[in-house]
């Protein structure tokens, strides 16, 4: 990862650092008082490491409106653990948050790196068999986290 | 006049490709300055643009290492929050 970030300026998309924000500010909320501080240098660290973020912009929205009437629904259901669960509501949103991502890419043609391989495989394979919905754009490129790191 | 230097230049003999040089003669009597002006001025840009690279390259770093530091040692159910999974406790 250190060296594909070494070689190529990344790019991140806008809905991407609203995800992780929001995350931020959820777990700090969570977090008793005198144990945000740590959170908060996290969240520091993090906006120091955005490169170029990337706007929804007209074409954007286009395409993730697209995707989203081809895919209205996520193709994975709620993430569960022991005792918790993901309200279907917050999965619908995080689905379409994906496909904004998804757009962001496409309409950028550049490779998507991402760890979320069955959702963003099912956006692709929309793409690669409706090529008249996605006209001089695509295929969308994937690339895993997970190869990165090897 | 210092080590052969003036007006902090200095004169020197080059060995250059033999099209890149016509290339560059053409340019000079196209802007109507010498040899000498075009030469340096390539030569500036091209050391300038490698600084930058090499800024570029340290900046893309000091970022993988800001991100790198953000996450690390996260828990899963940590981490599921910032890559945005809100799950909240079951009564089962």
């Amino acid at each position: 990862m250190a060296s594909y970030a070494q070689r190529h300026l990344v790019h991140v998309s806008a809905i991407t650092v609203m995800e992780r924000m929001r995350g931020f500010a959820l777990s700090m909320q969570r977090e008793a008082p005198g144990q945000r501080e740590h959170l908060a240098l996290r969240r520091q660290h993090y906006r120091d490491s955005l490169g170029v973020v990337r706007p929804v912009d007209a074409a954007v929205a286009l395409y993730a409106g697209e995707l989203s009437a081809l895919l209205p629904q996520p193709p994975t259901p709620p993430k569960r653990s022991h005792r918790a669960l993901e309200s279907r509501q917050d999965r619908l949103f995080r689905w379409r948050c994906d496909i904004l991502i998804a757009a962001t890419a496409l309409v950028a043609a550049m490779p998507l790196i991402h760890n979320n391989p069955r959702d963003f495989e099912t956006i692709r394979m929309a793409i690669e068999t409706s090529p008249e919905r996605f006209p001089t754009l695509g295929p969308l490129n994937l690339v895993s986290v997970l190869r990165l790191a090897v | 006049m210092k080590n052969g230097t003036k007006n902090g230049t200095r004169r020197t003999t080059l060995t250059l490709p033999i099209n890149a040089l016509i290339a560059a003669e053409r340019i000079a009597e196209k802007r109507k300055v010498t040899l000498s002006v075009v030469v340096s001025e390539a030569l500036e840009k091209n050391l300038h643009a490698e600084a930058d690279a090499k800024r570029e390259i340290e900046r893309r770093m000091q970022a993988f290492e800001a991100g790198r530091r953000a996450f690390a040692g996260l828990t899963d159910e940590e981490m599921f929050l910032l890559d945005g999974v809100i799950m909240e406790p079951t009564d089962e």
